[in-house]
């Protein structure tokens, strides 16, 4: 979220090349203040496309929960392929997401030189390149792949496969679907990975883990700094009580024990994935609140901010668009690392059972994997391997983020 | 010349901070920034603000456009009173006055094109279309002398001075009638000073602009300004037609400014200031006349003949018992047994080497040249050393008190000529 | 101000062809780029530039100060009292920092420690250098804070640095660079960031401390007043170089080379006799144009009187003056101007006649922006 959306200035405009000369220059003594006033404001594209976006969305979540009833959102054939998608609250969610990230880039694309910059300062970190790489395959297999790929599918009799390369002894598979060499059941490329008690590949079972992860981390983790994005960089500006009041709420939620609320509201629905999701949404920005805050407070003192205050602008105005795009380096530091921990999060609370078992996260598959280890180990290690590689990377990335978008040594400063 | 309002008039203008202290944050004093300040400013007229770090003067440049809340006094354009209560009337009022900043660097927001920036108050004030915008952006920033092409630029792209320019380019671009430039140029090189300088009088002509220069360089002021106003602690001390308070300064921190002023030519013998010590704290500031603690010309008592180098050192001393921090005797005592010929425990140095020690501390001369007076010093060390502050400070305020410390002075004319008379507020003018 | 004494090769401080160069990820940058001068006891020499001159690296590089990497003192001689700094080892470098060369610095914070109060800084730089009681270096420092102005020192001496004003952290500093009784004092703009009033005052403890103790004083300042009030002699540089070198009253006098010309110009009041691209100072060119193959004068693209044999070679060497018979005929005193139009080939008048009537308004305006690289 570097740079705000609407930029007051000056984009390429080829309108002026209509007339084939020069533009006509203006001067400023010539404008007629008066008139201007008058009119009123106007709207810029960027925000027009956001509220259209906004606007679509609204509708096609109301259609989905409120009249197509149990249909499948999405219900189509291309050629052969039959692509289905009955859209669940958190794929919502979800998508609203994906949507905001990706108006969140746009400001990306056009400060072109800025992006180059920081990427030169990023690309010395080798293994946070090499993460980048990782989680970027990670996430288009689990948003896109999950899409064309069938779930993993119950088949008592492929349980206990063992992975391709590996062999157990035979007597753990109820079947094995491979040779058995040696008494020893070896495994196929029909299951790479293996498959659990259930029968459901492991490779199936990771990529959709992969999606769940994605779920969890970036859904709850947007919801977290949206949230500590509005009160830290009011709290900076606004100052005095507002402050106060907003710094000793976060205090009290910091303290306050999310698990207990999770257990109280698993207990009530049932484990979900969107209450848990909006549970650590909801509760886990303190921190993040505190970081933005501290950040602002300094972007505050600036004198860009009072020059723009003695042009005239509004508090907002001059929050929206000079506090918050001058803190947003640390706020993408800061998710980046929060979406880990919300991973493992989402893993500790499956593993220990209050999940929803239906759920093919990777905590899930390793809890059902827990009583085997001595046989059929690769249940849980697979997933864990995933879980390990991916909570490395984000926490490699956000290091890397961190030194590259450090405020102390931005450009400029 | 018509009886019309001037373009600015500042009366009485206050800024007092808030000192708080205590569990509950109880406001316990108030730091007085600004005290009661009057500015007037012509159509086309460059007025100087000068002083030194401390006085006030950036906190009165913010002020006088309401950029900070004043806490008391009125402000006027053109005859309008600005309030802070009709926001779209304060907004109408920021079209017409601008602030230009000090730090060229700092006031441009890192993240966003000098274009984008120097369009930004004509997005605030309404502006939406995009296309004008750039149209105007690029006439201004040529007619600063900045290539349109730096429109795409970024802050960190471009020199102090270019930015200077374009801060200005971002000022003027709401066509304002009043720019108040805050040490607009003491952040940026010799040689681009000039040019900065040479720009701001060629706008000022063109546009017949009103300026408020504050600045603490008088040679700057002396370029730029028609009239200037010399502030000291919150307060202006003198004030009129540049020429004329340069030429004959009527206040002794005026003229003590102008003194310190190094001038390029090693021929030139420079004028002894005998300004010692640091500007008083604003949340304290001194009695009667605010500069009597550092005047080199503070005036002595009529019942004591004293020299004006003594006198000077005892008012000083004088002020230090009254205002400043509480005497460390036992360090005192200390520095005094460690410099006694056979070392001495402290207890035991007798008073008389206290009060020699005492007298070194405060840098008082060992004679005062007058028998009373120093009768009366040695009255006011005995009481010192015997640990009564209170009652040696009012011994020497009952004996050698000035009316540079009990009264504050009134604005006086300077200068005989009548079309060049200035005013400064300072006891020595007073009439006898 | 007085005389320079006859030349001798045992100046105090002899600085030869000093280079010194920074590597940053945008390319190399030399900040020096051979730079000489001397200096004697009781002398005052000023290191006068704008920004980006190269003055403050060239300071710090005659202790080693510059932090290496990224700098490197690349070649060059710093000799001081025999020995020559650039080259010597670590151990010998700390022998001399201190004892017998100080350092004060624009911004009294960098000296000054915030957490020890200002004695217990005192103390420590007394007996660093001296086997002394703690009483006896008490004593010594409450003298030190007097000779340096401090009022009430006995009082003061427990004080912390915040609790002082900028003018009396900085008089501090100057007691903590007397502390080991240094025979060279380098000041880095030391009353640049102080008010004028206290300015002067600084500048005045400064000459009284030089004329009790005779040490060197090696100023470096961007304030040309400063340098008229205090200087013995001149070092005037350039992006790196030196442009002229003279005693005070030469180059203030007969200013020679173009760009002192056009600093003494650039004081407000009068007019200014640059080109049009003077809106861009030195310190924000881009560095990577800042790289070994500089061509020709540094100043050629700034200066009024630029030929086409500034372009050719390196910068031009330091040529002595016209006037340069009146002051001493050594190399290193005498009067000298980095420019083509003092060489064998060149005439001094084009620079010193016309800038006289250049100065009838020409440039008097800012100027529009003009070329930059």
């Amino acid at each position: 979220m570097i740079g705000a959306e609407d930029s007051p200035g000056t984009g390429t405009d080829d309108s002026e090349s209509a007339d084939g000369g020069e533009p006509p220059s203006e001067r400023f003594e010539d404008v007629d203040w008066a008139s201007i006033d008058a009119d009123g404001g106007g709207r810029s594209p960027l925000r027009l496309a956001a509220l259209v976006a906004a606007g679509s969305y609204g509708l096609a979540v109301a259609s989905d929960r409120l009249v197509a009833g149990g249909d499948p959102t999405i219900d189509v054939a291309f050629g052969g392929v039959a692509f289905v998608w009955d859209a669940t609250a958190v794929d919502w969610l979800f998508v609203a997401t994906l949507s905001v990230l990706a108006f969140a880039l746009v400001p990306l694309a056009r400060n072109r030189r800025l992006v180059a910059y920081y990427w030169r300062r990023f690309r010395r970190h080798r293994p946070a390149v090499l993460s980048l790489a990782y989680l970027l395959v990670i996430f288009l297999l689990g948003t896109v792949g999950t899409l064309f790929l069938d779930p993993p599918a119950l088949d008592v009799a492929a349980a206990y496969q063992p992975p391709v390369f590996l062999s157990v002894d035979a007597s753990i598979p109820t079947e094995c679907v491979g040779p058995v060499v040696e008494g020893r059941c070896q495994g196929t490329w029909r299951y790479p990975l293996g498959t659990t008690a259930d029968g459901k590949g492991l490779l199936a079972l990771a990529i959709f883990g992969m999606r769940v992860s994605m779920q969890v981390g970036l859904i709850a983790t947007l919801i977290s700094i949206t949230i500590a994005t509005a009160v830290g960089a009011t709290a900076a500006y606004a100052g005095g009580w507002i402050d106060e009041a907003l710094m000793r709420y976060v205090d009290i939620q910091q303290t306050f024990p999310t698990f207990f609320l999770f257990l109280f509201l698993a207990y009530l629905y049932g484990g979900s994935l969107f209450v848990l999701i909006v549970i650590f949404g909801v509760t886990g920005w303190g921190g993040i609140a505190r970081i933005v805050r501290s950040e602002a407070l300094q972007r505050s003192e600036e004198t860009y901010v009072a020059a723009a205050r003695s042009a005239g602008a509004s508090g907002p105005f001059v929050v929206w668009r000079h506090v918050v795009p001058n803190v947003s380096n640390s706020i993408v530091t800061a998710a980046t690392l929060n979406i880990p921990v919300l991973i493992l999060s989402e893993a500790a609370l499956s593993f220990i059972g209050l999940g929803n078992v239906t759920l093919p996260s990777w905590g899930q598959t390793i809890a059902a994997g827990r009583g085997d280890l001595a046989t059929a180990w690769w249940v849980s290690t697979v997933p864990g391997l995933f879980l390990f590689a991916t909570i490395l990377a984000f926490n490699f990335l956000g290091n890397a983020l961190r030194d590259a978008l450090d405020p102390r040594q931005e450009v400029g400063r | 010349m018509t009886d019309a309002s001037p373009l600015f008039e500042v009366r009485d203008l206050t800024k007092h901070y808030p000192v708080r202290t205590g569990l509950l944050n109880r406001e316990t004093g108030q730091v007085r920034a600004v005290d009661g300040i009057d500015l007037t400013v012509e159509r086309g007229e460059a007025v100087g603000l000068v002083g030194e770090s401390g006085c006030g003067k950036s906190t009165a440049a913010r002020t006088m456009l309401r950029v900070e809340e004043p806490t008391g006094g009125t402000i006027r354009l053109d005859g309008d009173p600005v309030t802070s209560d009709d926001r779209s009337r304060l907004k109408r009022f920021r079209r017409r006055a601008q602030l230009l900043f000090q730090d060229p660097t700092g006031s441009f927001d890192p993240r966003r094109s000098i274009g984008d920036s120097v369009a930004e108050p004509l997005a605030i004030h309404g502006m939406t279309d995009r296309a004008r915008r750039r149209r105007l952006v690029t006439s201004t920033l040529s007619r600063v002398g900045l290539d349109p092409s730096d429109a795409d630029r970024y802050p960190h792209e471009l020199s102090g001075g270019e930015k200077q320019r374009a801060a200005l380019a971002r000022a003027l671009i709401l066509d304002p009638d009043l720019l108040v430039a805050d040490e607009p140029v003491s952040a940026l090189d010799a040689s681009v000073t000039a040019d900065v300088l040479a720009l701001l009088n060629r706008l000022r002509r063109e546009l017949d602009l009103g300026i408020v220069l504050v600045s603490h360089d008088l040679a700057v002021v002396r370029e730029v300004c028609d009239r200037v106003a010399v502030m000291y602690l919150g307060e202006i001390v003198e004030s009129g037609p540049v020429e004329s308070v340069f030429e004959s300064p009527g206040h002794p921190y005026t003229e003590a400014l102008l003194a310190s002023i190094p001038v390029p030519d090693p021929t030139v013998e420079r004028r002894d200031v005998d300004l010692v010590g640091e500007v008083p704290s604003a949340a304290d500031p001194p009695s009667g006349c605010r500069f009597h603690t550092r005047c080199p010309a503070v005036i002595p008592p009529e019942t004591y003949d004293l020299d004006g180098v003594a006198w000077r050192r005892v008012h000083r001393f004088h002020s230090r018992l009254e205002r400043g921090p509480s005497v460390d005797l036992d360090a005192i005592r200390a520095y005094a047994a460690s410099d006694s010929a056979p070392e001495t425990a402290p207890a035991d140095v007798p008073t008389h080497a206290v009060q020699t020690a005492l007298r070194r501390e405060f840098d008082l001369p060992s004679e005062l040249g007058d028998d009373g007076a120093e009768a009366v010093l040695d009255r006011a060390l005995a009481r010192l050393v015997a640990g009564e502050r209170e009652a040696a400070a009012r011994l020497l305020a009952d004996e050698f008190g000035t009316v540079c410390a009990s009264e504050a002075p009134a604005t006086h004319p300077v200068g005989g000529d009548e079309r060049q008379q200035h005013t400064a507020v300072c006891h020595l003018l007073d009439e006898e | 101000m007085t005389d320079p004494p006859a030349a001798s090769r045992d100046s105090l401080l002899h600085v030869e062809d000093l280079r010194t160069r920074f590597h940053t990820d945008a390319g190399t940058v030399t900040a020096v780029d051979g730079i000489s001068f001397d200096l004697d006891d009781g002398e005052t020499v000023c290191l006068v530039g704008e920004s980006g001159s190269g003055k403050t690296v060239a300071a710090e590089s005659l202790t080693r100060l510059i932090d290496d990497p990224p700098g490197e003192i690349v070649s060059g001689t710093v000799r001081f009292d025999g020995r020559d700094l650039a080259t010597a080892s670590e151990a010998e470098l700390r022998a001399v920092r201190g004892d017998r060369i100080a350092h004060v610095f624009q911004n009294p914070q960098r000296a000054l420690n915030p957490v020890y109060s200002v004695g217990w800084q005192l103390l420590e730089a007394i007996q660093l250098h001296d086997d002394v009681s703690k009483a006896d270096a008490r004593a010594r420092a409450i003298d030190l804070l007097d000779r340096v102005g401090i009022p009430d020192p006995a009082t003061r001496i427990d004080d912390y640095p915040h609790e002082l004003s900028g003018g009396m952290q900085q008089r501090v500093a100057i007691a903590m660079a007397l502390a080991g009784e240094p025979d060279l004092l380098v000041a880095d703009e030391p009353t640049t960031a102080l008010d004028v009033t206290i300015q002067s005052q600084v500048l005045r403890l400064l000459e009284s401390i030089q004329s009790a103790s005779g040490l060197g004083l090696l100023l470096v300042t961007h304030d040309l007043g400063v340098v008229a009030e205090v200087a013995d002699r001149v070092v005037v540089m350039y992006d790196g170089t030196v442009m002229e070198r003279g005693s005070v009253h030469d180059v203030f006098e007969r200013p020679s080379h173009p760009y002192t010309r056009a600093l003494l110009d650039a004081i407000p009041g009068r007019d200014v006799d640059l080109t049009p691209t003077a809106a861009r100072d030195v310190a924000d060119r881009d560095p990577s144009s800042a790289t070994d193959s500089t061509t020709g004068c540094r100043f050629r693209s700034r200066c009024p009187h630029a030929v086409d044999a500034c372009r050719e070679g390196n910068q031009p060497p330091l040529h002595p003056t016209p006037d340069a018979t009146t002051s001493a005929p050594d190399g290193a005193r005498a009067h000298v101007a980095a420019c083509v139009h003092f060489g064998p080939d060149g005439d001094p008048d084009v620079v010193v006649d016309s800038a006289k009537s250049a100065d009838s308004g020409s440039s008097a305006d800012e100027s529009a922006g003009g070329d930059r690289r």
